[in-house]
């Protein structure tokens, strides 16, 4: 069934919001943007075609409430809603009002949301199809002799884990037959004595595993394609930082078989738009089925930088029911891409969020080189939202090139106001173990520390004091010059004054 | 002018004389121009020696400041007459008794409070989760001592630079 679809409502902010804009300009589509208070000034809201308040800051009275976003849908006579990433983009229950009105939710089903949405239901899905999840016990082992048959069965390394709850107690790696029974013992006993609860669960350890994940495309019409992989290995606490294509863990036989993994998945469920299969890869490719995300990811545009795909019109023109108009054979690959996430925190001080206005933002540009953001001079980065707030995406015809050119535009990258992680990007590209290819998801707790940064050149800590000592000039008053006239000192402070 | 001194990222430097075009710093000398960037944010151009920096300054505090120049962010610490007669009071309070504040270093919501009143606790020690931009961002301890009060209620909203709990430090000795 064609649905007709010439007015779109973003449901969302920030750099997503903008990026779906920019393909609805594109397409001819008109465009409404929603956005709460502190929102007001941000960039989506200014290029979209009409805007609507929803609320007040908390995202619970703005960006998550289906009701005020519907209302404005119905007031604005939108055709359909794009969901962008997070917020209600995962929200069957959205996804069921939204469809009940009569307006197109442009994303997947909601039996294919629910199901893909639910880790159970996804593991048991590929288990059934035989797609390798991570092995383990579906119950607690009781003995010692059991747990070594199991064991044996899963292949060591390893993991024991408490059944009653989580924060590692009653974790343990067992890599040996060997320690199996004091690890058990002590596992239990851990277990017991921390959630009154001694039943512990038996999984494979995976050491050091690579996070990979394969693009999808499905219309409703039956037709699949997969658009390669992504690795998403340089994470912080489950956060991607950094995300390339093609993965160099990843040669010809085991493309296939993730992408063959991936695509049986998407077929088996009935899911259609563009989606997501994430594996975990270990150092002997054996990989594993990890999860579906049912929406488009932050890190899409690295695809589309090798495919030459927007991912965005696809997702329209799924939406509205059309065909894919093109084979897997027509799918060319080329080059390489790498992203890097620009967030609003602070890698030297804990991590912690950096709020502020954006006094100065001069964005790198160039040959390969695009920019997702949602900044402009002059917005207000907030406590409310997630602290991602820009992306860097560059191409290149070989890795190496790319990284280069990734090098110089993060160097050229000037965000003034807030602190970023514009420095660790930086070292993480540059490193020598990520030149090399050898990432996995402790990349960062392996080899980063906030010692890691260089020191800034010596010129740069001399500019620095002149300002410092200027600042200090400023604000001691009288005005005491030794050499120069009254006027001139007089234009000097009124010109110093920004600088208290 | 009287000799100012700072420090930058750890680093000790003393300016001795500063005129309209001309500055002394540990004693090398250095010619510079300042321009306004007409952006109206306060953003500037310094150029030392004929090489141009863009900068902005951000105060945290009286005595300490943010600069962004170029593709570097430093903290400035000024150590001029009353700052140093604040540090050298602080020296001369005996260790042990004076306490310590540990402050939000951003506005956001305790949503955890992982110490009472009398517990003692060792650098690194989470001491409260404070939530900002949907991230949990743990409150550590920075110095060993033992917490004299905590300052917040659990569901609060917090401004930047409140403060969170009175630690009243340990000195090793007194353990031993």
């Amino acid at each position: 069934m064609k649905r007709k679809i010439n007015k779109i409502l973003i449901a969302n902010r920030g750099e997503i919001a903008v990026r779906v804009i920019k393909t609805c300009n594109e397409l001819g589509i008109k465009t409404v943007a929603v956005y709460s208070e502190v929102d007001r000034n941000a960039l989506h809201v200014k290029r979209a075609d009409e805007s609507y308040l929803l609320g007040s800051a908390p995202a619970t009275e703005s960006y998550l409430d289906k009701e005020k976003i519907l209302r404005c849908a119905k007031a604005s006579g939108v055709d359909a809603i794009h969901p962008g990433y997070g917020f209600l983009s995962e929200n069957p229950d959205f996804v069921e009002m939204v469809e009940k009105q009569g307006i197109v939710f442009i994303g997947p089903g909601v039996e294919a949301m629910r199901a893909m949405g639910d880790k159970t239901t996804a593991r048991h899905l590929a288990k059934t199809l035989g797609v390798p999840i991570v092995p383990g016990t579906a119950e607690a082992v009781t003995s010692s002799d059991q747990a070594m048959v199991l064991a044996e069965e899963i292949t060591y390394p390893i993991l024991l884990k408490a059944a009653g709850g989580g924060g590692g107690k009653g974790m343990r790696i067992v890599r040996s037959e060997a320690e199996l029974d004091s690890a058990l013992k002590a596992s239990q006993s851990e277990a017991a004595s921390s959630f009154a609860d001694d039943r512990v669960y038996i999984e494979k350890y995976l050491d050091d595993p690579r996070h990979i994940e394969i693009q999808i495309l499905a219309d409703s019409h039956g037709n699949v394609v997969h658009l390669g992989e992504r690795e998403c290995s340089i994470q912080r606490r489950h956060q991607k930082i950094v995300e390339e294509s093609p993965s160099t863990i990843v040669d010809q036989n085991l493309r296939r078989k993730l992408t063959e993994a991936a695509i049986k998945l998407v077929s088996a469920s009935g899911y259609r738009g563009a989606g997501t299969v994430e594996f975990m890869v270990c150092g002997d490719k054996t990989f594993y089925f990890l999860e579906m995300n049912a929406r488009l990811q932050v890190e899409h545009p690295v695809t589309e930088m090798r495919v030459g795909i927007d991912l965005v019109r696809e997702q329209i023109m799924i939406a509205r029911g059309e065909r894919l108009t093109y084979t897997q054979e027509d799918i060319q690959f080329q080059g390489h891409s790498i992203e890097c996430r620009i967030y609003a925190e602070d890698p030297m001080n804990n991590f912690y969020p950096s709020i502020g206005e954006i006094v100065l933002l001069r964005s790198p540009s160039g040959f390969g080189v695009r920019e997702e953001s949602g900044l402009e001079e002059g917005c207000e980065v907030t406590t409310y939202y997630d602290p991602l707030i820009a992306k860097l995406i560059v191409w290149g015809r070989t890795r190496e090139e790319t990284i280069n050119r990734m090098l110089n535009a993060l160097s050229s990258y000037r965000i003034y106001g807030i602190r970023t992680n514009l420095p660790l990007c930086s070292w993480i590209i540059d490193h020598e173990e990520f030149r090399r290819g050898n990432i996995d998801t402790n990349f960062l707790t392996k080899h980063w520390s906030p010692k890691s940064s260089p020191k800034p050149p010596e010129e740069i800590r001399t500019a620095a004091v002149i300002i410092a000592a200027l600042r200090e000039q400023s604000l001691q008053k009288p005005y005491a010059s030794r050499n120069h006239v009254a006027s001139k000192s007089k234009w000097r402070n009124k010109l110093l004054e920004g600088l208290r | 002018m009287k000799s100012l001194s700072f420090i930058v990222d750890d680093e000790a430097f003393e300016v001795k004389d500063l005129l309209f075009d001309k500055i002394i710093i540990n004693r090398r000398e250095y010619e510079y121009k300042i321009h306004c960037v007409s952006n109206g944010k306060n953003v500037y151009q310094l150029i030392v020696d004929d090489r141009l920096f863009d900068f902005f300054v951000k105060a945290n505090s009286d005595t300490q400041y943010d600069i962004w120049i170029n593709q570097d962010i430093l903290t400035v610490t000024v150590q001029d007459l009353r700052a140093q007669i604040i540090f050298h009071l602080n020296e001369l309070i005996p260790r042990g008794t004076h306490p310590s504040y540990c402050t939000a270093p951003m506005p956001g919501l305790v949503t955890t409070i992982n110490v009472h009143p009398g517990d003692l606790v060792e650098p690194g020690k989470p001491l409260l989760i404070l939530e900002a931009m949907k991230m949990e961002n743990e409150i550590r301890a920075a110095i060993r001592g033992r917490v004299k009060s905590v300052e917040v209620k659990n569901r609060t909203s917090v401004e930047k630079d409140q403060i969170l709990m009175i630690i009243e430090p340990i000195h090793n000795k007194e353990n031993d």
